[in-house]
């Protein structure tokens, strides 16, 4: 029996004009995404994960390519009917201080969307704010409160809450946890954990914390200036990574150590990602390649399948998965 | 020369127009010669304004009620602005998060490594010059003549952090100060900034104090660790009996509150709640309200550190007790 995704992404490029320049931020991504299941994007600044994750809300329209939501083919609806099908489609960002509200209580920065979207009586919503407050682990006396009263973790599940308020299907979480303190990032996962549960949400979780988006993704994209340059199940990419990039990225994680004598030898790569205004020939990251031929430095190498699901663009790569 | 830094019983306060903020409440740890410290805590832990403060670097707002803070045969808290000039950036070295606070965006790279030297009269220009080529390349920056001459907009963020570095040593300091030095930047990025400073401060047997609330990079890079919050130490140890024998439930709790992407079977277990604004000064264990083992002792009585073991101090009443019932 085959599934319909609900998030489908095929060829989508997006690429800005920056003072007479063009900068490619996603070049030529696809990948699926089922309901009620997470999508981890990681990939340093530039890599073009945040892009990727507008555009494919359709907040930053891309050039070229497509996005299927449950079916539906966003480039060919209307803006009434984007706007209607947005109730499906949320996202949280980083900084919940500039996408709240300041002068409106949290009570009312939650209902706004239902506001918005004209959804029941006054009463109904006061009920449906109380039920996502209680949901998002805040008590109804918060709603009185004003964002900024707030802490940094109870504003993120203001977010959420408002975010949850149109009862989406699909939750892009932007980079949620990076302004959270390590013990309120905990607690931010652990609650979508359960929403996801209890809500059978699809998340496309954008982090560069990777072992937080280790442990919530069912599936994990490595982005590199642009590109996807590895897709895989969560447990095949962290167990066998192919591309060299993704082998460093998570070697270069610092857990703690069993002792002093087992610290990390603190290796990585060389150098800094290039600019995306000035994206290298050939594969993007033969300039930081530990294990970089000829063939890397003029051929875009294609991504590749080297195993079930698991998807590779490197010359290296051993493609005889039939 | 035992302690390079002795700072004792250091209590900080934020004057705000709804009241006062006890931010640092009786503060007291010593820096060995050589070592590399870490000051781990979560924001409002107090981590930052202590170590500003002993630089007299601290906001407006704030002020040092009380402490002494003891480098070489003087007190940092007693010293006029004039003799603190000559003590930052000359004995005291000094790195931060902010990469846009730390540089002045309209002077060249090569002018503000050379500042230091040449505002603590330590040299002249020529020597400033050949001095700040040097330091440009012992901090990892290849064609250091090509970056003398940039400004810093034309810099990435792991350069200018190399650039912060360059200036922090300028005058051969004897204690660096880095407050999250890597926090923001990307993870291949923080690994490289990591290593150099490690490199360095090992080659140059400089003594380091690090602020950060990044469990994995204080116990990959720091001898000791001491564990701050709520303004107060609850925790100190070196970074075996750090990763093997933790004992303050707060610490304990970061550390099973890290998630491990290796572990996924493992379900989360976060610290509950979150740490409060101090509007007044704490009448008994900070951590109390989210401590899962606190009693009502813990909320009036101030814990003290006790000693767990060579180097290994936690201020808990609970564990005291378990300690007592034990012996």
């Amino acid at each position: 029996m085959s599934v319909e995704p609900l998030l489908e992404v095929t060829h989508l490029s997006k690429s800005f004009r920056v003072h007479g320049q063009t900068l490619q931020a996603v070049r030529d991504v696809s990948f699926t995404l089922a309901a009620g299941e997470t999508l981890g994007l990681v990939g340093e600044s530039g890599s073009g994960k945040s892009t990727l994750g507008r555009s494919l809300l359709w907040l930053l329209p891309p050039e070229t390519g497509d996005v299927r939501f449950a079916g539906e083919r966003l480039r060919t609806l209307s803006k009434q009917a984007l706007r209607s099908r947005r109730k499906d489609m949320q996202i949280v960002f980083q900084d919940p201080v500039s996408a709240l509200n300041p002068r409106a209580n949290v009570f009312r920065n939650i209902e706004e969307p239902l506001l918005v979207h004209r959804m029941g009586t006054a009463r109904e919503r006061r009920q449906e704010v109380a039920r996502l407050l209680s949901q998002v682990g805040l008590q109804e006396a918060h709603g009185l409160a004003y964002p900024f009263e707030l802490s940094g973790g109870q504003q993120q599940r203001v977010m959420i809450a408002r975010a949850l308020a149109l009862q989406p299907k699909l939750v892009v979480c932007d980079e949620m946890l990076s302004a959270l303190d390590m013990s309120v990032q905990t607690q931010m996962m652990a609650l979508l954990q359960q929403l996801q549960q209890e809500h059978h949400l699809a998340y496309v979780f954008i982090s560069h914390n990777l072992s937080a988006v280790g442990y919530l993704s069912s599936h994990i994209a490595v982005m590199y200036l642009g590109k996807i340059v590895e897709y895989a199940p969560t447990e095949q990419l962290v167990a066998s990574p192919v591309h060299p990039y993704t082998a460093t990225l998570f070697q270069s994680i610092l857990h703690i150590p069993e002792s002093k004598a087992a610290r990390s030898a603190l290796t990585t790569l060389p150098g800094e990602i290039p600019s995306p205004v000035k994206v290298p020939m050939g594969c993007a990251f033969h300039t930081r390649c530990p294990h970089v031929q000829d063939v890397c430095r003029t051929q875009e190498p294609p991504s590749i399948q080297v195993a079930q699901g698991h998807f590779v663009a490197c010359h290296l790569a051993k493609g005889d998965f039939a | 020369m035992s302690g390079a830094l002795q700072v004792k019983n250091l209590h900080v306060r934020f004057r705000r127009p709804e009241g006062v903020i006890h931010a640092v409440n009786g503060v007291s740890f010593e820096v060995a010669s050589g070592e590399w410290l870490g000051i781990l805590g979560e924001s409002g832990s107090g981590k930052s304004v202590t170590m500003l403060a002993l630089l007299g670097l601290q906001s407006e707002s704030a002020f040092v009620a009380q402490g002494e803070a003891l480098f070489g045969d003087r007190d940092l808290l007693k010293l006029s602005e004039r003799k603190l000039q000559s003590v930052r950036g000359r004995e005291i070295g000094m790195i931060f998060q902010s990469l846009s606070a730390g540089l002045n965006p309209y002077i060249r790279i090569g002018d503000q490594v050379m500042e230091p030297m040449l505002q603590h009269a330590l040299c002249r220009k020529p020597e400033a010059r050949r001095r700040a080529l040097a330091l440009l390349s012992e901090v990892g920056l290849a064609d250091p003549e090509t970056q003398f001459r940039r400004y810093p907009f034309e810099l990435s963020g792991g350069m200018r952090q190399r650039v912060m570095t360059a200036v922090a040593l300028a005058c051969q300091p004897q204690l660096l100060i880095a407050d999250e030095p890597t926090t923001a930047l990307d993870t291949t990025i923080a690994i490289q900034v990591l290593r150099m400073l490690r490199d360095i401060c090992e080659k140059r047997q400089m003594t380091t104090v690090m602020v950060t609330h990044d469990l994995g990079v204080a116990t990959n890079v720091c001898d000791r660790i001491i564990v701050m919050y709520g303004g107060m130490v609850m925790e100190t140890a070196d970074v075996d009996a750090f990763v093997a024998r933790a004992a303050h439930p707060y610490t304990r709790g970061l550390k099973e509150a890290l998630v491990d992407h290796r572990d996924r079977g493992r379900p989360l277990r976060p610290i509950p709640g979150a740490a409060e604004t101090l509007w007044e000064a704490p009448r008994g264990c900070p951590f109390a309200p989210r401590c899962s083992l606190a009693d009502e002792r813990c909320d009036r009585e101030i814990p003290n550190l006790i000693a767990l073991g060579e180097g290994h101090e936690a201020a808990c009443h609970r564990l005291e007790e378990g300690m007592s019932d034990v012996g």
